[in-house]
């Protein structure tokens, strides 16, 4: 529910453009050298890459609420679909190539997020980079003139990316359906057994081999082209309320018992 | 199109995405941008419903980088009679 005003946006979207060695500071390093961003970038996409289509052959995949998904995409409309950042790796694994639609996504314009794009690029989602921290507002637009320009397709965004807080909707879901298809579908995921990357910010979960995977598809949820700010936030938090209720679906269907609350203290 | 007259629409266009009232008559080429209240998700409406009013299709960082109405009406101006 991330609302900056105008000018923090812009100085952010400012400091997005300068080297992090010349902005000095606590963080100030050397860029990564060639060897090492040849293996964020072009390496670790392909090794994961085998891995997710390996994984993705041992699970046992099963989907509840199926008809919403299925009402979504038949309405004519461009969906959104929408998830949390910590599940992306297993929903985007699973919804890969579905209706043979085109698929826009997003990822940050870190080095991270180079991994990332090659990865869901490879995946057959069309990336537009930015992140809520580094160009989000263009990357926004972009996401938005994409979906608008090519008919038929339609997005999936984590809602909390792309450093959270975890399980916080952030505005930027809303704005693309706003001007897209009007429609929102939250959607999660859990398995039976799974690693969890506890020292990551989203918690990240991965399905171990020949596990039971929980794909939960939601109402959808309705989003007029015009809204008043109350009326954002509301439905923000609304979308947040789904999305973890639905967590909590997908980790009792699965037999998921991490206590660790969906959202972020 | 004139510049007033761009201003005109361009009054229009932001009363109707920001949630600030605004007072037509009061609105000059000097008047901030950040007087309407606008932040980050009204930019998304402004940029959409300037390219729906003028046929412009703004980047974000464009209008983030201006600070009063006069700079949006200007770069409105060549943008729109080229």
């Amino acid at each position: 529910m991330s609302r900056p005003e105008a000018s923090s946006l812009a100085a952010a979207d400012a400091r997005a453009k300068i080297p992090e060695a010349a902005a000095g500071g606590r963080n100030a390093h050397r860029p990564p050298g060639w060897a090492k961003r040849t293996l964020i970038r072009h390496v670790v996409p392909e090794v994961a890459l085998a891995l997710l289509r390996s994984l993705r052959l041992s699970w046992r995949v099963r989907e509840t609420g199926r008809a919403h998904y299925d009402r979504a995409v038949g309405s004519g409309r461009a969906p959104v679909i929408a998830f949390l950042h910590g599940r992306a790796f297993m929903l985007l694994n699973t919804i890969e190539g579905r209706d043979r639609r085109c698929w826009f996504s997003m990822c940050s314009t870190s080095l991270d997020g180079d991994a990332m794009a090659r990865l869901e690029q490879r995946l057959g989602f069309d990336v537009v980079r930015g992140s809520s921290g580094r160009g989000g507002l263009q990357a926004i637009v972009d996401i938005i003139r994409a979906v608008r320009d090519k008919p038929g397709a339609g997005a999936c965004l984590a809602v909390d990316g792309s450093r959270g807080p975890r399980g916080k909707v952030q505005g930027g879901v809303i704005s693309l359906a706003q001007r897209t298809g009007g429609l929102v579908l939250p959607v999660t995921v859990s398995a039976s057994r799974r690693w969890i990357f506890r020292r990551a910010w989203d918690r990240t979960m991965l399905a171990k081999p020949f596990s039971r995977v929980e794909v939960v598809f939601g109402e959808i949820l309705e989003v007029p082209a015009r809204l008043k700010a109350p009326e954002f936030d509301r439905l923000c938090h609304e979308l947040e309320e789904r999305l973890v209720a639905l967590q909590g679906q997908a980790d009792l269907l699965s037999g998921n018992g991490d206590t660790e609350p969906v959202r972020a203290a | 199109m004139s510049r007033q007259e761009i201003l005109q629409r361009l009054v229009t266009v932001i009363a109707d995405s920001s949630s600030a009232p605004i007072a037509a008559a009061d609105v000059t080429e000097a008047t901030s941008l950040m007087s309407f209240g606008v932040d980050s998700l009204i930019l998304i409406d402004l940029i959409f419903d300037i390219e729906q009013e003028f046929g412009v299709k703004l980047a974000a960082e464009e209008l983030t980088a201006m600070r009063a109405m006069g700079d949006l009406v200007g770069h409105l101006e060549k943008r729109v009679t080229t």
